[in-house]
């Protein structure tokens, strides 16, 4: 019986405790461009700046400014697929202050610049519209009653006929 | 020669729902969005640490050129708002701190997260007809 209420007062203390890291972490989801430091992070949580770094990076792997960045290079990638805000000034939006830090971290996290990952995107997007069926698999494509174009059947005729066994 | 798992296959019951569960609380990535003229939406998200995986959130259509006939979509209907298909499993870095956030933001767990050998583990549900297992790994000797 004291087992089970003290594993019970446990479990309490620790989703308590979790429940503070992740108002911090809300904090950085929520705002990725404000221009927070750990002090302000940890307060949000009521911990002391070092406490609250330990718990968090043992919590998520990562440190609050590893998973701030991340939150911000996401947020700029909404930022290239959802408007037409100039890559400078999505820069300046998720609160970074130089562009070339901003693309540096970029291609780091992404694997290519922001431009080239803006122009990728707006090419899919293009592409999605004009020629679904060159996005699609073609089996949900078939599935869902999508007809094919001349020109998609006119590839897949062609694979057909080159087949060699 | 089959070099990899690109899209995975989920039937939902509404597709603004399922969005909403996969963008705005689990923190997945909006992929694809297009909506022929027959009706048919190709939607699909995945987590930005997969950029590779497309989960693709399916609708259940019926009609002419559809896979499923009137009767076979209606059957589907009735598994999903049942919940009782699987959707496979997610892994998380700390299940217990996962289960606080997400319970925070509305979506429904089976019970409390659990310690097994292999790690802790909870369900959850997409509340579109899928239920997930979720596990924090407890490192093994073969996937360390």
């Amino acid at each position: 019986m004291i087992k089970m209420e003290r594993r019970k007062q446990d479990a309490a203390t620790l989703s308590a405790l979790y429940k503070r890291i992740i108002e911090a972490k809300a904090l950085m989801d929520v705002h990725p461009e404000a221009s927070l430091d750990l002090d302000q992070i940890a307060d949000a949580a009521c911990f002391s700046r070092y406490h609250f770094l330990r718990l968090f990076k043992k919590t998520y792997h990562k440190t609050p400014h590893q998973y701030l960045t991340g939150q911000r290079i996401e947020r700029a990638k909404s930022l290239m697929a959802d408007s037409n805000l100039t890559i400078t000034d999505i820069c300046y939006a998720i609160g970074f202050e130089s562009v070339g830090s901003f693309s540096t971290l970029f291609k780091k996290h992404v694997g290519c610049p922001p431009l080239e990952f803006r122009e990728r995107l707006w090419k899919l997007n293009t592409l999605l519209k004009e020629q679904p069926l060159a996005v699609i698999p073609h089996c949900f494509a078939a599935m869902c009653g999508l007809e094919e174009s001349p020109e998609k059947k006119a590839i897949l005729d062609n694979t057909v006929s080159d087949t060699t066994y | 020669m089959i070099t990899k798992f690109s899209h995975s296959t989920l039937y939902v019951s509404n597709q603004d729902k399922a969005l909403d569960f996969y963008v705005n609380k689990l923190g997945f990535q909006k992929r694809m969005d297009y909506t022929n003229e027959n009706g048919f939406r190709w939607l699909t998200v995945g987590s930005k640490d997969q950029p590779d995986i497309d989960i693709v959130l399916m609708p259940v259509m019926s009609g002419p050129g559809m896979r499923f006939s009137k009767e076979e979509a209606a059957q589907m209907q009735v598994l999903l708002e049942k919940g009782l298909l699987s959707g496979g499993v997610f892994e998380t870095s700390n299940c217990r701190a996962m289960f606080e956030e997400l319970k925070a933001k509305g979506v429904r767990f089976e019970g409390e997260p659990t310690d097994a050998p292999w790690g802790v583990q909870c369900t959850l549900t997409d509340g579109v007809g899928n239920w997930y297992s979720v596990l924090e790994p407890k490192a093994q000797t073969w996937n360390k």
